[in-house]
C-alpha cells in the first residue's frame, strides 16, 4: 500500500493536478467577494443597490454554491483520468501481473485525492472567509466556516468516488467526467424536486450553506447516506475490475 | 452605459486576483518554454495563458502540458 500511496502523491505533484485544483478554487474564493462588493453594486445601480445588502454570510454561501456548480466541473475534468487513463493506457497491467491488489491501487487514489479534496476546499474557504471579512466585516464565526468546509469536502469525496467508478466503467476520461457531473447534478436536481435533499449527499451542501455548526438528525442521515454511497461505488468499482478482461483486443 | 473607474481602493481590492493571475502566467511560461507543449504551439499557449484570466493557465495545465514520459 505504501508504494501505491507514494506513486499517487508523486503523480499528483508532477502532473500539476494539485496546482490546477488549488488555483481554480482560489480564483473562485477571491472572485466571489469582489463580484458582490464591487461588480454587483456597479451593475445594479444606486436605488436597487440599497435594497440588496450583501453580507459576509451571503458571500460565503455564494462561494459554496460556486464550488458545487463551477468547481465541480473543474474537479471532474481535472481528475477524470484517474482510473480511466490507467485502463486506457494499460498501465495497471504490470502491477496486476506483479500481484498488486485492486483494493490497494484504487484505495490509494481515493486516499490521496480524497485528502486533497478535504484540504484544498477548506483552505480556499478560509481564504474566502478572510477576504470577505476584509470587504464586508466579520459576521460569521470561524467554527461555522470550518464545519461547512468539512461538510463540503465530504461531498467532494463522494464526487471523487463517482469519478473513479465511472472511469473504470467507461475507460475514457471525458465520458467519465460527464457521467460524474450528470450523477452529481442529477442527484441535486431530483432531490430538490422531490424535496428529499436530507436523504441524499446534496443534503450536506444544504447544511454547509446554513453556516450553522450544529449536528442534527437530518445531517446525520445525509452523512450516513453519503458514506454508504462512497462504500457502494468503491464496491462496484472493485467488482468491475475483478471481472475485467485485461487481454482483450480490438476487432480488426 | 455605466463605466468602471479604476481607483486606488479598487486596485487594492483586485490585488489578490492580479497576484494569482501573474504567478500562474509566470509558472506556465516557465513550463511552456522549458518542458515543451502539446496540441498547440508554444506562442499560442503562452498567449492563451497571458490573455485568458486563470482559465487560460488551467486549460494549459490540463491539455497543453507535455505529457510525462
Amino acid at each position: 500500500m505504501k508504494s501505491e500511496l507514494q506513486k499517487e502523491i508523486r503523480y499528483a505533484l508532477r502532473s500539476g493536478r494539485i496546482l490546477i485544483l488549488f488555483a481554480s478554487l482560489l480564483f473562485l474564493a477571491l472572485l466571489t467577494p469582489i463580484m458582490l462588493k464591487v461588480v454587483l453594486p456597479q451593475v445594479l445601480g444606486g436605488e436597487v443597490n440599497d435594497l440588496v445588502m450583501m453580507t459576509q454570510r451571503d458571500c460565503i454561501r455564494s462561494y459554496l454554491g460556486d464550488v458545487f456548480e463551477i468547481g465541480g466541473i473543474v474537479i471532474a475534468f481535472t481528475l477524470c483520468g484517474l482510473t480511466a487513463c490507467e485502463l486506457q493506457g494499460d498501465t495497471w497491467l504490470l502491477p496486476v501481473c506483479a500481484g498488486k491488489r485492486f483494493g490497494h491501487m484504487v484505495g490509494a487514489k481515493l486516499l490521496v485525492f480524497g485528502t486533497l479534496q478535504v484540504i484544498l476546499p477548506v483552505a480556499t474557504l478560509l481564504v474566502d472567509y478572510l477576504y470577505s471579512s476584509y470587504l464586508f466585516g466579520f459576521e460569521v464565526g470561524i467554527s461555522a466556516v470550518l464545519f461547512s468546509g468539512i461538510l463540503q469536502s465530504i461531498y467532494l469525496v463522494f464526487f471523487l468516488s463517482c469519478l473513479i467508478m465511472w472511469g473504470v466503467f467507461t475507460r475514457k476520461p471525458i465520458p467519465a467526467g460527464f457521467l460524474t457531473l450528470a450523477t452529481a447534478y442529477g442527484i441535486q436536481a431530483i432531490s430538490s424536486l422531490l424535496r428529499m435533499q436530507g436523504w441524499t449527499p446534496s443534503g450536506l451542501l444544504t447544511q454547509a450553506m446554513e453556516l450553522n455548526p450544529t449536528v442534527d438528525s437530518s445531517l446525520l442521515i445525509s452523512l450516513t447516506v453519503t458514506v454508504l454511497l462512497i462504500v457502494t461505488t468503491m464496491r462496484i468499482t472493485m467488482a468491475k475490475l475483478k471481472y475485467m478482461e485485461w487481454n482483450e483486443r480490438s476487432a480488426q | 452605459m455605466r463605466t468602471f473607474v479604476l481607483t486606488k481602493d479598487l486596485l487594492v481590492i483586485l490585488s489578490p486576483l492580479i497576484v494569482l493571475q501573474v504567478s500562474l502566467v509566470v509558472y506556465c511560461g516557465i513550463i511552456i518554454f522549458r518542458e515543451g507543449v502539446q496540441n498547440l504551439n508554444r506562442k499560442t499557449w503562452f498567449l492563451i495563458c497571458l490573455l485568458i484570466n486563470v482559465i487560460g493557465p488551467v486549460v494549459f495545465l490540463l491539455v497543453g502540458r507535455k505529457e510525462l514520459e
